[in-house]
């Protein structure tokens, strides 16, 4: 390809990116008139959509996956990177150790949730973030661990078998050089993680789509086809989407080397 | 400082054994270096001193103390590995002073004994960097500056040298030969390159297949080689063997007679160094053989030679006898007879 | 005692204990669960029938038309996902202005939550009130996007919105990790671009390609988002998915055992492609 085509290409790629978001951002600032005319560009900006949304149950939501999405990566964080480490490291649990985790990454969610749904509701934890959290864990830790594996396999052994001369048991050195050099890895796996709770819907909506739903669940009880919705719908989407993007930025270098788990680097 | 023992060591992974009931004495204030090519379990031999790698069967003795199955951290002995393993996250300063750190050494006893190594080795202005800002040579003396700081029993050496480049290499030889004078310091060290070896042992320790073929000072080692392995792997360019028969005092090889001390009759292989092996008139030649190249070293030249029956032999010339040697032509060469190998028909021993 | 665990295993524990009580206890209970016929309403009725659950699924025509739909749907969305993805890698690999910029844009959509996407789509796209067919409809096109005909299609065009940018960013960092050498090589030779591209870069993007092409279709089987926001598995039965089809029969019906075992026959067929596909991964390695 020549360099205008490729350039093309490319503006092409980030309109078509950039349109619905720039679509959705105009939209939750449109009255309910004005939402007649969907192409229209000249109108009078009101922020009743924005009001309406702050003050209508949806920062409760957001708050509740916030709570979530922590619990979720805390509990990831310790038990994936104790266990990446000893499965890196040490071979523990050797083959079937990796195709576990493997095998919990691909499993799609229909399986498990109907355990989990009746779990829950004969423990009477339905409707509460404790089932979420669970659930959630059924597909964070395993990407976590996946990804700290990687990260645990470029720490050359020498690193720590050094500071077991200097003076080191085994925690020790696993603390206090080990860690260290996983850290990077370790805030991407935490945002990564973070993000792929707060971006569920199927377990949050079947578990908890009542007293205790999360952002997505909240969002999409705006679903109706009653369009005058449409403007408090988008203003809704926005706050869902920009932490997650802020977010994101932060994790893009290191996520290659996650999801590859090591082989790649970007 | 103290002397390090190991009895009867023996490391297995699996069905392959690593190393195989070694015995080793490594004297204090001296450097033993274990050599051999790799795969011949000195680095585990090694590790296993360190404590970093289980102990299949045997005893190690660090003085008096048994440590056997003690965790490396209580063995006291400090290490310097192949790829220097500085912490990236600490500075050089830092990276020193985590030993000390680690036993509690009050603040300004570490700072003392960090900037007395600092200066030893000429790193002062160097130690508030980060391994990432040091150059291989640099990074190479903060390794040996955490070591020295540590004051352990004695010092492991992991090949630390074969990731610089030649010539910072022969530099950091001549620097690791002062401090051991300078810190009489107990030094185990392990390499595979022979000429490393030589350079810096008391002792030197030949290993193969887990097991020690030759031990000695250099001196005795590449004199007095114990079987053709050592006597290869020793010494650059290696030994030329060839193959014939001894009796009544004479080898005799195919177009080749030479006298040696040895009575017994029987097949036997006659080692000679490439260094004893020299141009000479046709009356005085042992053997003859065509010139196929020449490598001009400066001082010196490597001579490949063919002889009449395929072998390929090689002779170091000092420059100054080269211009007899022509490449392409037949040449008569002698076998300097004060300066003989001769082995058993396997090589596996040394028969005078 | 403790210390006669070996090292790892004791770093292992706690990963292995929450593992168990999230995921291997409920796998193995769902398990049972699909050869019952376990309905929440009907509890004390529930007995084990062996394989009758998923007989019952060859004879259900929804459901069969929720295997091709996700089927179609997979296969669709992914290879225009690798084709556009590869394209855009390698337009981005060559960029020189504005590079860090436009690479952390164009990531953008994997990071958004997939029912926000949906939702976006569904009003951009909608008939009466959206934007698209509006703009269209100035042209003189007609067009029905979740109409019966276009509706699979449609979805499929959501995840590629959504899920190129994950391609990208795999492709793109294969590509950035290639050794330059066979490139350089390639060039002393003489090759043209085209052949370079056939013959050197794409073989050797080759194991960066399987993975990533893999990751995508192990994800986009589990599609429900764009189905619950958009069109609930219609019209008629035009976008029913597994997924979607196992939460309206567990959660909708409360047949909790016949869902059970839809998901089963999903994670059988995943499950065999994947061990072919790492089979004739391993053999060419080989």
């Amino acid at each position: 390809m020549s360099r205008p085509l490729r350039a093309l290409f490319l503006v092409i790629a980030v309109v078509a990116v950039a349109f619905p978001f720039a679509w959705v951002v105009l939209i939750s600032f449109k009255s309910r008139v004005d939402l007649n005319d969907p192409s229209s560009l000249s109108f009078t900006p009101t922020s009743a959509n924005w009001s309406e949304v702050l003050h209508g149950g949806v920062l409760e939501a957001a708050l509740r996956s916030v709570e979530v999405g922590l619990a979720t990566v805390s509990v990831s964080l310790v038990a994936g990177t104790l266990g990446a480490y000893a499965i890196s490291r040490f071979k523990a649990g050797g083959g079937p150790a990796r195709f576990g985790i493997l095998l919990a990454q691909l499993m799609p969610p229909a399986v498990l949730v109907v355990p989990l749904f009746i779990l829950f509701f004969n423990w009477n934890l339905r409707d509460t973030i404790w089932a979420v959290i669970a659930a959630h864990l059924t597909f964070v830790l395993p990407v976590v661990t996946w990804f700290m594996i990687g990260f645990f396999d470029a720490v050359p052994r020498e690193l720590e078998e050094q500071a077991m001369i200097d003076g080191y048991g085994r925690f020790g050195a696993f603390r206090r050089v080990v860690l260290p050099q996983v850290l990077p890895g370790l805030g991407a796996a935490a945002i990564f993680g973070f993000v792929l709770s707060w971006n569920d819907l199927f377990y949050a909506l079947i578990l908890a789509g009542g007293n205790a739903e999360t952002l997505p669940v909240a969002i999409s009880s705006y679903n109706t086809f009653r369009g005058v919705e449409l403007g408090a719908m988008s203003a809704a989407i926005l706050v869902s989407v920009v932490p997650v993007l802020i977010a994101s930025f932060f994790v893009q270098k290191r996520l290659v080397r996650g999801i590859s788990g090591g082989g790649l680097k970007y | 400082m103290a002397e390090i023992r190991v009895e009867a060591l023996r490391k297995r992974f699996g069905e392959v054994t690593a190393v195989d009931d070694i015995d080793l004495v490594i004297a204090d204030g001296g450097i033993t270096v274990l050599v051999g090519p790799s795969g011949c379990g000195k680095t585990t031999t090694l590790r296993m001193i360190a404590g970093l790698e289980d102990v299949t069967g045997g005893r190690i003795l660090i003085g008096e103390r048994d440590v056997t199955s003690a965790e490396p951290k209580d063995r006291d002995l400090a290490m310097v590995f192949q790829n220097y393993a500085l912490y990236p996250h600490m500075t050089a300063f830092q990276n020193m002073a985590f030993a000390l750190k680690a036993r509690d050494t009050p603040h300004d006893e570490i700072r003392d004994r960090v900037m007395h190594a600092a200066e030893l080795l000429g790193i002062t202005d160097l130690l508030e960097r980060r391994p990432k800002a040091l150059s291989g040579g640099q990074q190479q003396r903060v390794a040996i500056g955490r070591a020295i700081v540590r004051q352990p029993a004695a010092f492991l050496f992991d090949e630390p040298l074969s990731n610089l480049d030649a010539k910072l290499r022969v530099e950091m030889r001549t620097e690791i030969l002062k401090l051991q004078k300078e810190l009489n310091a107990t030094i185990l060290y392990v390499t595979h390159d022979q000429e490393e070896a030589m350079t810096l042992a008391d002792e030197m320790v030949v290993m193969r297949a887990g097991a020690i073929a030759q031990q000695g000072p250099p001196r005795v080692v590449y004199a007095e080689p114990a079987s053709e392995f050592v006597g290869g792997f020793v010494g650059s360019p290696p030994m030329n063997v060839i193959a014939g028969e001894a009796s009544g005092g004479v080898f005799r090889a195919e177009g080749l007679e030479v006298p040696v001390p040895l009575t017994a009759a029987g097949p036997a292989r006659l080692g000679v160094r490439p260094e004893h092996l020299r141009p000479s008139g046709p009356g005085e030649a042992t053997l003859t053989a065509d010139v196929e190249v020449i490598e001009f070293l400066g001082s010196s030249g490597i001579v490949s030679l063919r002889r009449g029956n395929g072998d390929s032999l090689k002779a170091l010339v000092p420059a100054d006898a080269l211009e007899s040697v022509l490449p392409g032509a037949a040449c008569p060469f002698r076998i300097d007879p004060g300066h003989l190998h001769l082995f058993s028909a396997d090589g596996s021993a040394r028969l005078h | 005692m403790l210390r006669r665990i070996p090292i790892g295993y004791r770093f292992l524990t706690p990963l292995a204990v929450v593992f168990a009580a999230v995921f291997a206890y409920p796998f193995v209970y769902s398990l049972w669960l699909s050869l019952t016929n376990y309905t929440i309403t009907r509890r004390n009725e529930t007995r084990f029938v062996g394989i009758d659950q998923y007989t019952g699924l060859l004879d259900n025509d929804t459901y069969r038309q929720a295997l091709v739909n996700t089927f179609v749907f997979v296969l669709l969305a992914v290879s225009l996902e690798l084709l556009l993805g590869l394209a855009l890698a390698l337009c981005l690999q060559r960029q020189r202005w504005a590079r860090n910029v436009t690479r952390a844009f164009l990531l953008a959509p994997m990071f958004v939550t997939p029912i926000a996407v949906g939702l976006m789509f569904r009003f951009l796209l909608n008939q009466q009130i959206g934007v698209i067919p509006e703009i269209l409809g100035t042209f003189g096109l007609e067009i029905d996007f979740f109409g019966p005909d276009l509706a699979l299609f449609s979805m499929v065009a959501i995840d590629v919105w959504q899920w190129t940018p994950f391609m990208v960013l795999l492709l793109l960092a294969g590509l950035e990790s290639l050794p330059k050498q066979p490139f350089e090589a390639a060039r002393v030779d003489g090759a043209s671009r085209w052949l370079t591209f056939r013959s050197v870069t794409l073989p050797l993007l080759k194991p960066v390609i399987v993975v990533a092409v893999l990751l995508r279709a192990l994800d986009a089987f589990k599609v429900f988002e764009y189905v619950f926001a958009i069109t609930r598995g219609g019209p008629g039965t035009a976008t029913e998915t597994i997924q979607y089809q196992v939460y309206r029969t567990g959660i909708g019906f409360f047949r909790l055992g016949e869902a059970a075992a839809m998901a089963f026959v999903l994670v059988a067929v995943v499950l065999t492609i994947v061990v072919v596909l790492f089979r004739r991964l391993m053999r060419e390695a080989t």
